[in-house]
């Protein structure tokens, strides 16, 4: 899955000017790394169409999703991703299980959506609502409703950064085994980048710096 | 006792307060998530009920619905008989004075569901009226509940707008309010008391409904 981003989006005082290309070639996982406020999440909003750029546009798998010349916007749900929040933004009056069975696209929906579950981790939490579960496991639950639609490109904002040390390291070693889709992981934890990425987008504040590999991030801090 | 009043009432009220959730709820999340010309002057309109005397707004809807109106006579042609001074009028009277708290109730509820649960939702491919009926309309459903039954309440204790469109007609179009008012007026303070402490103690159950449901979170 090849991803090019090349917008600008301006939102009051901020602007963010946001250019790569991400090919097939590398794995799965590119983080877009850099401080707080450089515009990481802004760029995942615009890829899965929650915000219109202000000119430029995006492609996702070489097709064209948005283009502020022409005014194009392929609505969210027609954009095949799969997001992952920091927060984890269940939908709090379903279940775990309804909260994974609809986003299953087709099929059986309770047999994938347990499906899912059971290879999260997250089997036994089924039938729980998601305010008597922990950080942690909403998350687990979070991933297996992105991955449920089966997704050509899953988003993932942050989604570690709200957990506690102990819990952030299993689920890192849970994104590593079970991610196989093209993935952008938005991140500003260098061992995370360590632990998950095979590539990294380097950001500052309000421009990206275009693909780095992943020596050159480790080894330049 | 006669009890015609209550049961018209009750009738006139939950028909009117199904017409008012359903046009109040699809006024109240157009508004609360559309942006179109003339959202302004929809919101405005829809709220007026709440500020004219009930009286004015019945003369207006004497005036829309009337035999003479242009809606008055395509009504008469197709069901071969007025509007005005019949139950289906106390109906429309009832009903355009519970929208506005219909309307206006939910759309607070909808405006307080978390956007980012609802785009979290677009990204799981649930397409727009999946998002609305099965995460926004739920979400949103205590404020939207309460709405429903403060617009009940209004539509049960509606005098002037029901008087102006349908008139007084004991046995046909006589509601209890109208029917204390003709108990007071006929001397009558044995059935005047009973009538409004019926209509009292529904209003205070509305009222006890009401909280409970703006008061307990998700």
């Amino acid at each position: 899955m090849s991803v090019e981003v090349d917008v600008t989006v301006t939102a009051g005082e901020f602007a963010l000017i946001a250019a790569f290309a991400l090919d097939d070639d590398q794995g799965p996982i590119t983080a877009l790394f850099g401080p707080s406020g450089s515009g990481k999440s802004l760029t995942l909003a615009l890829i899965a169409g929650l915000l219109r750029p202000a000119t430029g546009t995006v492609r996702v798998g070489g097709r064209l999703v948005a283009d502020a010349t022409t005014g194009l916007h392929v609505r969210t749900q027609d954009r095949r991703v799969g997001m992952v929040f920091q927060e984890a933004l269940l939908l709090p009056h379903r279940t775990a299980l309804q909260n994974v069975a609809l986003a299953v696209r087709d099929g059986d929906r309770a047999e994938r959506a347990r499906e899912e579950l059971e290879r999260v981790g997250a089997a036994t939490l089924a039938d729980q609502h998601p305010r008597t579960l922990s950080g942690g496991e909403r998350q687990r639950v979070a991933l297996a409703r992105a991955l449920a639609g089966d997704p050509q490109l899953l988003l993932l904002d942050e989604p570690l950064s709200a957990l506690d040390q102990p819990t952030r390291v299993a689920l890192r070693t849970l994104l590593k085994e079970r991610i196989t889709v093209p993935t952008l992981l938005v991140t500003h934890d260098l061992d995370e980048v360590a632990a998950l990425a095979d590539s990294v987008v380097h950001y500052e504040p309000g421009r990206t710096l275009g693909v780095v590999d992943r020596a050159t991030t480790l080894t330049t801090p | 006792m006669d009890w015609f009043p209550l049961l018209l009432s009750l009738r006139v009220a939950g028909l009117a307060t199904v017409m008012a959730a359903v046009l109040g709820v699809a006024g109240a999340y157009l508004l609360a998530k559309g942006r179109f010309p003339g959202r302004g002057l929809l919101e405005a309109v829809a709220s007026l009920p709440i500020v004219l005397p009930p009286t004015v707004l019945g003369y207006y809807l004497l005036v829309t619905l009337g035999a003479r109106s242009p809606l008055g006579r395509a009504w008469e042609s197709i069901f071969g008989g007025p509007i005005v001074f019949t139950v289906t009028g106390a109906v429309i009277a009832a009903t355009v004075s519970a929208l506005p708290f219909c309307l206006r109730t939910a759309r607070a509820a909808i405006e307080q569901v978390d956007p980012r649960v609802e785009a979290a939702a677009r990204t799981m491919g649930l397409p727009e009226w999946r998002v609305a009926l099965q995460v926004t309309l739920p979400l949103a459903r205590r404020g939207v509940i309460a709405g429903i039954a403060l617009g009940f309440a209004r539509a049960l204790g509606d005098f002037g707008a029901t008087v102006m469109v349908a008139g007084n007609i004991p046995g046909r179009t006589q509601t209890m309010p109208v029917a204390v008012y003709d108990a007071v007026q006929a001397g009558d303070d044995a059935r005047a008391g009973i009538l409004a402490l019926v209509l009292a103690v529904v209003a205070v159950a509305v009222l006890l409904l009401v909280n409970r449901f703006s008061r307990v979170g998700v």
